[in-house]
């Protein structure tokens, strides 16, 4: 079974400039290679979620910097980039209940390249794979 | 010619962390005809935010906000 290049960090920090700074310099220090971040921001606290190689000593380091850190198996997904193809994805996933925790997205040759962590990894593969849309564990690097 | 003109615009849209929000936004761009250009999802806490880019969106915003749907706009380039 192939393993995962990638994996996704789920960071909780209050939503406070030098709490987010002191995490940069963190990432910086330990030499992490950011492949694709996405923020969000809920009153006083941010998500910081971003995916790059597993670093079995980096989660106890961001857990001394963080509210909650948590790491999440991700998977990729290519679909042609039309808008009704995008939608009958994500219906596919509503109809199983699986909650998305992030989607990140490239555009090339006509194609959307989505990488996703969900709730239900297994779940949404086979929803997915019932859809004809093939699914990958081993996330590339970009 | 440079025409100073915004090559896209992005929407953040704030919607609840549960299953099938993405699916409520996706099927107004779709019947909109609304191709993305990027797309990402992230989620704290009890909110997601969902943004992506297109560049043509002629009316969506009103469409999205006519859904109940909290979007902001912002052009891009």
């Amino acid at each position: 079974m192939l393993k995962p290049t990638l994996t996704q960090y789920n960071i909780q920090v209050p939503n406070d400039p030098r709490r987010l700074a002191e995490l940069a310099r963190l990432l910086m220090k330990e030499k992490v290679k950011l492949e694709s971040v996405v923020t969000a921001v809920d009153g006083g606290q941010a998500a910081v979620q971003f995916l790059t190689k597993r670093n079995p000593g980096l989660r106890e380091k961001l857990e001394k910097a963080a509210t909650s850190v948590c790491e999440n198996q991700v998977f990729q997904a290519e679909i042609p980039n039309h808008h009704w193809e995008l939608h009958k994805l994500a219906k596919a996933l509503a109809d199983r209940e699986i909650n998305i925790i992030s989607l990140y997205s490239s555009v090339s040759d006509g194609r959307l390249r989505l990488v996703l962590a969900v709730d239900e990894p297994a779940n949404a593969v086979a929803a997915m794979s019932k859809l004809g849309i093939p699914t990958d564990y081993d996330v590339y690097e970009v | 010619m440079l025409t100073g003109r915004p090559i896209a615009t992005r929407y953040d849209v704030t919607v609840k962390n549960r299953p099938g929000e993405l699916a409520r936004v996706t099927e107004l761009l779709a019947k909109a005809g609304v191709d993305v250009l990027h797309l990402a999802v992230a989620s704290v806490g009890d909110v997601a935010e969902i943004r992506f880019t297109t560049h043509n969106d002629a009316g969506l915003v009103e469409r999205l906000r006519s859904r109940g749907l909290e979007a902001r706009v912002a052009p891009v380039g």
